[in-house]
């Protein structure tokens, strides 16, 4: 299919053309106009895949028409696709309401940045290339760490980015370690070839290498390695650290597309590696049940871990960016449950937690603006109905006890998920940590509801048409897919798809090389 | 890896030597990034790290297939039968390894290049290339 072997090229040339438009157009109205067409245009071209996907298919792509495992294939099944749709979905809404938000000199660079750090993400979810999954890792990370270094006047701002930036180039690199000894041991960088000789070493493949060594072993250690990667990526413990620093000092839009854009990648990355590539029936069978109860308990600790941090910010971003901690951490404990169930009701989660903090986010941006970061500046809201209503939704989904908001549904589905498997005392951290962080957000719907903050004079604070419809639109979402996942069937079988897709290596592999 | 069998001992005790060199290298330069307090410091050993990883991919494609060395496979001129293209495809080095590595380089260029960028801008504003203490340490 064309169209998904487009989509990341699209944006990335839309990006690259950006700076040498700046040239000619000084205007910045323009660069903001250009990249939401070129946005929606990749959101649509997203849904058009995903519908492609829809039913179990597995579409692929082959660049340069090289047959695979030959060359660069994006192999693209319903769990990728809702994915990228979900991440297309944020970067639209986030340069819909960048527009409002950000005033800067070189907006030219902030676009180019945003629009390629999309195609980095749909990138790393589309490829079924190793390599070139490292490739897009690369891309993301590189435009994440200029756009948190954006206001480069604030010291803080660099000082975040750099920490980020050191300890993101080990982590991308680990990921590179373990793709090359991958490609040492199998002889291939293909992910459906490496999906079927890891269950069938024997497995004769034309255009592709054979086997090497000990592959149990030396698939130990390319998990090993590439899990932390996809921890760091996916912010959880112990490799979490940096959301709070770098999150908070990205410009709003930016930190509002953390979670979908860049986390998600990190969560998608061990469903793919310990579900699809090395799952049930290959040869690490033996100790895989090990390393998802590891990740399992890292993944509970970072729930918990989150949950309590959150209760003692004072800073709003930072408040949020500690949210996303913890419900990352119970996306982790779902998709760790090794079944199929377990990475549905993670995908769900995903998609709860998204739309939840990047609706706090674009609501606290309204506040930040007028009143600074701090907590009590949430008091400015109350002028804004709308705004005020879709932060309190968003803190009830994240809380997840309205069974209206899909928060409740995710949570459900991951409770279900790990009692299915028998984790009795995961299910209590998990309602261990929805209590604990429940605390915190009656806690900012009290700020929200009683204090008085000093505003500020800012030319932004005239129109609130921009981020008032960012708001209600990414409001609509929540609700809509809350009521979706239960009422229509179609819905609620695309998440469950999109699990088991996660965990069919079979159709994955026959899709690409055709056996 | 290349081939397992015929393959003499001290060709193996040299590759065995050379990767677990590179694997001591790895330790060493991490140390270093995450323990200068300098960050041109921590800037070098990163590019050291990732020297590393890439040397140990073109080990990766290291193929031995006889004893004597040099034994460099080349293709001088049009092969008149397409064995001899087998026979030059199963003794050259490994090409992908080397095509892998060239991508790792160009991106880290980049990557390396704003690392740098960033250090510059942290002395504008600190007058220094020593992290900062955080005052009253970091939390998580």
């Amino acid at each position: 299919m064309l169209l998904a072997g487009l989509l990341p090229l699209f944006l990335m040339g839309a990006a690259f053309l950006l700076p040498g438009l700046s040239l000619v157009i000084k205007n910045s109205k323009f660069f903001r106009v250009y990249s939401l067409a070129v946005c929606t245009v990749g959101f649509f071209m997203a849904l058009a895949v995903a519908l492609e996907t829809s039913r179990g298919r597995v579409v692929t792509y082959w660049f340069g028409g090289f047959r695979p495992p030959l060359g660069i294939v994006y192999t693209i099944d319903s769990l990728s696709s809702s994915l990228a749709l979900l991440s297309m979905f944020i970067l639209t809404m986030s340069t819909l309401y960048s527009t409002w938000m950000v005033r800067s000199r070189s907006e030219y660079l902030y676009y180019t940045f945003m629009l390629s750090l999309g195609a980095g993400s749909v990138g790393c979810l589309y490829t079924g290339d190793i390599f070139n999954f490292f490739v897009m890792l690369e891309v993301l990370s590189l435009s994440a760490y200029v756009l948190v270094s954006f206001y480069r006047d604030n010291p803080k701002a660099i000082e975040a980015s750099i920490r980020y930036a050191i300890v993101g180039i080990v982590a991308t690199s680990l990921y590179l370690l373990a793709a090359f000894i991958v490609y040492g041991s199998y002889g291939t960088l293909n992910m459906a070839d490496i999906a079927m000789k890891s269950r069938h070493p024997d497995a004769v493949v034309a255009y592709s290498g054979k086997i090497f060594g000990d592959i149990a072993f030396s698939t130990a250690i390319a998990i090993a390695l590439s899990a932390w990667t996809f921890t760091f990526k996916a912010a959880i413990f112990p490799n979490h650290f940096w959301l709070p620093d770098a999150n908070p000092e990205a410009p709003t839009p930016v930190s509002a597309l953390f979670v979908a854009v860049i986390d998600l990648v990190g969560a998608y990355g061990v469903m793919r590696f310990l579900h699809t590539l090395f799952g049930a029936g290959s040869v690490i069978e033996a100790l895989r049940h090990d390393i998802l109860l590891l990740l399992h308990v890292l993944g509970a600790v970072s729930a918990l871990v989150g949950a309590l941090l959150l209760l003692v910010q004072t800073d709003i971003k930072k408040f949020i960016a500690y949210s996303t901690i913890s419900h990352m951490g119970l996306a982790f404990m779902a998709i760790t449950t090794g079944t199929e169930r377990g990475v549905s009701a993670a995908v769900l989660q995903l998609i709860s937690n998204s739309l939840s903090e990047a609706l706090l986010f674009y609501a606290a941006g309204i506040a930040i603006v007028a009143a600074g970061r701090s907590l009590d500046s949430l008091g400015v809201l109350r002028r804004n109905k709308l705004a005020s209503t879709a932060f309190i939704v968003g803190l009830l989904n994240l809380f997840g006890i309205v069974p209206l908001l899909v928060g409740f549904w995710s949570k459900l589905f991951i409770f279900m998920a790990v009692l299915e498997v028998g984790y009795l005392a995961s299910a209590v951290v998990l309602v261990v940590s929805t209590g604990i962080s429940g605390i915190g957000y009656v806690r900012l719907m009290n700020y929200l509801a009683r204090s008085t903050p000093k505003t500020r004079e800012d030319s932004r604070l005239r129109s609130y048409w921009v981020p008032n419809v960012v708001i209600a639109i990414t409001t609509l979402a929540l609700v809509i897919l809350g009521v979706a996942v239960i009422a229509v069937p179609e819905v609620s079988k695309a998440i469950a798809d999109a699990g088991r897709a996660a965990v069919d290596y079979v159709s994955y592999v026959r899709a690409v090389i055709g056996v | 890896m290349g081939r397992v069998s015929g393959m003499s001992d001290l060709v193996i005790t040299l590759y065995t030597i050379v990767v677990l060199s590179l694997v001591v290298n790895i330790g060493i330069s991490l140390y270093g990034v995450f323990t200068r307090p300098s960050l041109v410091k921590k800037f070098i050993c990163l590019t050291i790290f990732s020297d590393t990883l890439n040397s140990f991919a073109i080990a990766i494609g290291f193929r031995r297939v006889s004893d004597t060395y040099p034994s460099i496979a080349v293709l001088s001129s049009v092969p008149e039968e397409l064995s001899e293209l087998a026979t030059f495809a199963e003794t050259a080095v490994d090409p992908v390894p080397q095509a892998l590595v060239l991508t790792a380089i160009v991106i880290g260029l980049a990557v390396y290049m704003f690392l740098v960028g960033l250090i510059v801008m942290y002395y504008r504003h600190y007058k220094t290339t020593h992290v900062r203490v955080v005052e009253g340490g970091s939390v998580g």
